[in-house]
């Protein structure tokens, strides 16, 4: 898929008075965690990350697109002064080695996400020789299967280099993939595209699928193949 | 029939598909079936100068659809049986049937100097330097050399794997150089193998390889239109074309030719020609008399931008005879735009609709679309 899409289009104030409560309510109900995702400069993160902790999340995710590593800094410790919650940095890869970025701001933050879409990338409707997508020169982000060996490299890079936890996320689609994930050092992943694909069920299949696949293996616990790539080149115990 | 002849570099190629460098160009053998499979030009299998890069197998694996990681750099043959044995075979034949030769290239500047002209004397009609394996400043030293060395056309094949700026690259080479081919293997990336453990697909340190094929093809269009705005040299498009489509989509965006690499390993020397008659069937039913009229058209019209609209004043519509009422369109709306229960028309709340296009991108029949879009800028390049 590709994606011109930046932020939620709700406003902060709607989130707040609203939506967080709605979305609070049914994860406590369910027991599952609740978080939230905000962004993005690190003056935007001091005013908002406060009001998001006093609705009540149980952890926040910044997204940082630039990799200047002073920007990067800053931004993460921005947050990090202003919230008590557990913060995970979401990367955006492509350039170096990502673990060292990662680095850099380890002290700062809980846990780290990789990958966002990439980009930019263009495919155009050749029958009218016009674009796809509505951005000025038709650019939108790839997500989705294509990237996952991307994002597995970056959970890779990222989780060798740090002792926090990753988050992976791209293009995951099978229960293997989560499977790739974890064994490429991440301790939980996101999905987006294929539940975008094919609707909200798909959590609950896919979950399945990584029992089914753990029992067919001879696993007991997810946690038994978390970093297996990496010990297996011998880089973490 | 439409024409699918062209000349780009100075080079008459019978038409823009042509073999990129791959382990399907990788000797006279299989050079010659991809002749005879209908290749509009060849590309041999970039020889790497004064001797191969090392390589360990697996180095190369298969992902997702028609997509390959790969982790060898140029030809495994030594630059001598090139010479000796492989271009004398197909420099013959190629020439007969009108088919340019071109030859794949990687070293630094001494030895392109000293191997390049030996390449033009065995029948190379142009190189193919690969700026990918070196350090920049090296493959800039290196194609200056070539410059000077040999009298053909030079392109410059560019890599995308630590986020470079291709416009800026291009652009810098652009005195000393032809053309441009975007783009080599997309990466670094890495896979391997869940089933067995986390064992790697590929040889490599870490596992880590270049991607190619299917899965790179929105980044290699973007590539191509990216540098095909910066430059006045053509562009030459390598990055996962499997149909007419893919090739008249490189055209649209400024190529002027189309590389076809790992559609030919996965579906063999005869894909050229296949390619060639779905594009000219392609042509003739929107009424392009040649590749020339479809050549650069989304690039002139879009290479400045389009006013970014953001609120269209439509929502999606629907093709009622398309539509085979899976609800999909339904499932997938996160704005409450869309009624769908299985075996009904979906209904669409205009008003609640934001635009996103998701459902036009879900919708496994493509019944559902945006209109037209009437006010796009068309602002031609000057």
């Amino acid at each position: 898929m590709l994606n011109t899409e930046l932020w939620t289009e709700l406003t902060p104030e709607e989130w707040l008075d609203r939506e967080y409560a709605i979305g609070l309510a049914a994860a406590r109900e369910h027991g599952v965690p609740f978080l939230a995702s905000i962004g993005y400069t690190p003056d935007d993160l001091r005013e908002i990350g406060p009001k998001v902790e006093a609705a009540g999340v149980d952890a926040i995710e910044f997204s940082i697109h630039y990799l200047d590593p002073t920007r990067l800094v800053e931004t993460a410790r921005a947050l990090r002064e202003s919230v008590k919650v557990p913060i995970i940095a979401k990367l955006t890869p492509h350039k170096g080695d990502l673990g060292e970025l990662a680095a850099m701001i380890e002290p700062y933050v809980d846990g780290f996400a990789c990958i966002n879409s990439y980009g930019p990338t263009l495919r155009i409707d050749v029958d009218r020789a016009e674009p796809l997508l509505g951005s000025s020169l038709g650019y939108g982000w790839l997500s989705g299967a294509p990237i996952r060996p991307l994002a597995i490299r970056s959970v890779f890079e990222v989780a060798r280099r740090v002792q926090k936890p990753v988050v992976g996320i791209g293009g995951i689609v099978t229960a293997k993939d989560v499977i790739e994930f974890f064994m490429a050092g991440a301790s939980l992943v996101q999905v987006c595209t294929v539940i975008l694909l094919r609707g909200q069920d798909y959590y609950t299949k896919l979950a399945k699928g990584v029992s089914d696949w753990l029992d067919a293996h001879g696993y007991e616990d997810i946690s038994q193949v978390q970093g297996l790539y990496l010990k297996r080149l011998g880089l973490k115990v | 029939m439409a024409r699918l002849d062209c000349e780009v570099t100075g080079l008459r190629f019978p038409n823009p598909v042509i073999c990129g460098a791959g382990p399907h160009g990788d000797s006279a053998e299989v050079l010659l079936a991809a002749l005879a499979g209908g290749a509009g030009g060849l590309v041999a299998r970039t020889v790497v100068v004064p001797d191969p890069l090392p390589v360990a197998e697996p180095s190369v694996a298969p992902f997702g659809k028609d997509g390959f990681l790969y982790c060898q750099q140029g030809s495994t043959r030594p630059v001598k049986d090139w010479l000796h044995h492989e271009y004398p075979k197909v420099a013959g034949p190629a020439q007969a049937a009108g088919v340019p030769l071109i030859a794949g290239l990687c070293g630094s500047a001494d030895h392109v100097r000293t191997w390049a002209p030996r390449l033009v004397s065995a029948g190379a009609q142009a190189i193919e330097f690969s700026t990918g394996p070196m350090p920049w400043a090296a493959a800039v030293d290196a194609v200056k050399a070539l410059r000077a060395a040999v009298p053909v056309p030079i392109w410059a094949k560019l890599s995308l794997t630590h986020g470079e700026d291709l416009a800026e690259r291009a652009t810098d080479l652009e005195p000393y150089v032809d053309a441009f081919v975007c783009m080599a293997g997309f990466g670094p990336v890495l896979d391997f193998d869940v089933d067995a453990d986390g064992a790697p697909r590929l040889s490599s340190p870490d596992g880590y390889g270049l991607m190619s094929g299917a899965p790179v093809h929105p980044i290699a269009v973007r590539a191509v239109f990216e540098v095909a705005r910066a430059v006045r040299r053509p562009v030459i498009a390598s990055g996962g074309a499997f149909s007419a489509r893919d090739v008249v989509e490189f055209l649209q965006v400024g190529a002027s030719l189309v590389q076809v690499a790992t559609a030919a390993i996965v579906n063999g020397p005869t894909v050229y020609g296949k390619l060639c008659v779905e594009l000219g069937d392609w042509l003739d039913a929107h009424g392009y008399a040649g590749v020339s009229d479809v050549q650069g058209l989304y690039l002139r019209r879009f290479g400045h931008g389009q006013r970014v609209v953001i609120d269209f004043e439509e929502a999606p519509k629907l093709k009622e005879e398309a539509c085979i009422k899976c609800g999909i369109c339904g499932e997938v709306c996160y704005y409450d735009a869309i009624s769908a229960p299985r075996k009904h028309l979906p209904v669409i709340t205009d008003a609640a609709c934001f635009q996103c296009g998701l459902c036009v991108t879900a919708c496994p029949t493509d019944a559902l679309f945006f209109r037209p879009r009437a006010d796009v800028t068309m602002q031609p390049r000057p």
